[in-house]
Formats: C-alpha cells, sequence, structure tokens
C-alpha cells in the first residue's frame, strides 16, 4: 500500500515537475515550480519516517 | 526570460574569480573548508575540550559545531549576498533581457557548490573516524534545500528593498549577527533560559540546524511537524517575496 502511494506521489511529481519545465514560460514557470517544490517537500517530509519504518531502517 | 545559461555562466565565475591569478586556484575552494573543519573538529573538540551533555567521544562537539556551522554559514552569505545583487550585476541587468529574481539562484549556486565541498570532506573525516552512517542522512539535501529556499525568498524581498533603501544589506548583516547567538550551533539549546528556549521553536534557522543536529549527532530524526509547517512557510515566503517584486519590478529596473 505504501509502496502504492509513494510510486503515485513520485509519478505525479515527475509528471507535473516535467510539464511545468516544458512550458517554462514567464512567470507562470516561478508559480509551478514553487508547487512542484512544495509538493515534493511536503511529500519527502511525510513519507520518509513512514518509509522508514516500513523498511524498518 | 529566465536564462539557465546565463544563471550558469555567473556561478562559474563568481566560484572561479574568488580564486582567480593565485597559485593553488581552485584547490583553495577545498583548502578553505579543510581550515574551517580542522578548527571546528580539532580546536573547539580536542584542543578546547567542548563536549556535549551524556556524549563521550572526542568528536562529538566538533562534530555538532560542523553541522551546524556549515549549513548556516551557505544560509547567511546567501541572504546577505542577495540583498545587493541587483545592484551589484546592474551592468547585466541593464544590457540583457533576463529574469531578476533568477540573479538569486546564482548566489545560492555558489553557495551550495562551497557547501557541498566542506560536507564531502566533512564525510570523508567522519569514514575516517568510523562514524555509522544511517539512512535518516538521505534527508540533509532536501533540508538544505529547503534552508536555501528560505535565503533566496527572504534575499529577494531584501534585495528587491535594497534597491530603494541602500542601508538595509548592513542592517541585514547586524540581524545575522544576532541571529547567529540566537541559534543554538555552537552551543547546546539547554544551557538557555527557558523564556529563549520556549521561543526557538518560532526561529526558523534553529529548526533547520536542529535537523542537521539530530540526524548528525544524535543519529535521530529530525522534527518532521515542525519541517512541514516550515516547507509551506517558506514557500510562502517565496510567492510573497515575488509578489512584491513583482508590484515593484518597474521602479526596481528604474533605480538601478
Amino acid at each position: 500500500m505504501l509502496a502504492l502511494i509513494l510510486s503515485a506521489w513520485v509519478a505525479a511529481c515527475a509528471g507535473l515537475g516535467y510539464g511545468l519545465l516544458k512550458q517554462c514560460r514567464y512567470p507562470l514557470n516561478v508559480y509551478g515550480l514553487l508547487l512542484c517544490s512544495t509538493l515534493m517537500l511536503l511529500g519527502v517530509f511525510w513519507m520518509f519516517p513512514l518509509l522508514r519504518a516500513f523498511l524498518g531502517c | 526570460m529566465v536564462n539557465f545559461g546565463l544563471i550558469w555562466e555567473l556561478t562559474k565565475r563568481d566560484f572561479t574569480e574568488q580564486y582567480a591569478g593565485s597559485v593553488l586556484g581552485a584547490l583553495w575552494a577545498m583548502i578553505w573548508p579543510l581550515v574551517y573543519l580542522v578548527i571546528y573538529i580539532m580546536i573547539f573538540g580536542k584542543l578546547m575540550g567542548g563536549h556535549l551533555p551524556g556524549e563521550s567521544s572526542i568528536y562529538t562537539y566538533g562534530i555538532y559545531v560542523t553541522v551546524g556551522l556549515v549549513p548556516w554559514s551557505a544560509f547567511s552569505s546567501t541572504l546577505n549576498r542577495s540583498c545587493s545583487v541587483f545592484l551589484e550585476k546592474k551592468h547585466i541587468i541593464t544590457k540583457l533581457s533576463t529574469s531578476l529574481p533568477m540573479l538569486l539562484v546564482y548566489v545560492s549556486l555558489s553557495e551550495t557548490i562551497t557547501f557541498l565541498i566542506t560536507m564531502t570532506i566533512f564525510f570523508v573525516f567522519l569514514v575516517a573516524t568510523g562514524y555509522t552512517f544511517h539512512s535518516g542522512l538521505l534527508l540533509v539535501p532536501f533540508i538544505f534545500y529547503l534552508m536555501q529556499l528560505f535565503a533566496v525568498g527572504f534575499g529577494l524581498l531584501m534585495a528587491t528593498f535594497t534597491v530603494f533603501i541602500r542601508d538595509l544589506k548592513q542592517i541585514v548583516g547586524i540581524i545575522l549577527q544576532f541571529w547567529f547567538w540566537f541559534t543554538p550551533i555552537v552551543y547546546v539549546p539547554q544551557i538557555l533560559p527557558d523564556l529563549v528556549k520556549r521561543m526557538l521553536v518560532y526561529n526558523p534557522a534553529y529548526i533547520f540546524v536542529q535537523s542537521f543536529q539530530q540526524l548528525f549527532v544524535y543519529q535521530a530524526d529530525p522534527p518532521y511537524r515542525q519541517l512541514l509547517l516550515l516547507t509551506v512557510l517558506v514557500h510562502g515566503v517565496l510567492v510573497l517575496a515575488y509578489l512584491v517584486f513583482r508590484t515593484l519590478e518597474k521602479d526596481v529596473r528604474d533605480f538601478i
């Protein structure tokens, strides 16, 4: 379940990041990149402890 | 337009210009961090006998100081240098059509390179002293990234206002000095009075530094909840700084 959530999150972030970088239109990309950055960090700080506990490392 | 080529060129030049003309050249970029690490670890930890409560290793205090000071140096240098970046690069701004906020990225990148060199040497030291690495250390790049984002956001606000109020750079320098001493980097938070200790949770720099200290020194988890809150806060600061800049952009370009 955790792996599924993590995969979905990674795919969502990668898709969002790719889409925003691809268009790279100023100033839209600034807000887009910030949104992507927020999601990435929220995901990392939220998932990391769960992942460590899940993997037992 | 966002000119990534220009940002990278400025970063490279900023880094190489510091050692241009010297015999050892870019080697100085490795010598300086090495000197700092020797001072932090050997002088503070070993010769001065600094130690942390409940820790017996002679290197623990040195590691504690290093993992606080190295990210703090990157953060404070980025913030301090960001204040005057529009004024210093006015020859580029007036000649090339470039996104001004992206100029702050080159300052941050340059400081990140210094951070990476120092941390590489630090990791070599840790390996040599038989330090036990753990998976929590994988968070270090993310915490550092968030810290630098904070410096860029705050720096963009300051850079915008410094164009109109030139004294701001000096004021930021003074604030950074107080901020450094109000953040437990070279001392432990336990020695602080209760009132100051309670206020530490409102100091974003402490959350960052505490995260590094928890990961490296105590091999424990960083304060995840505070990091999550800080993620939202830092991006909020960035959006606010960008909105302020966009409002004042025309005046900023006219003034410089």
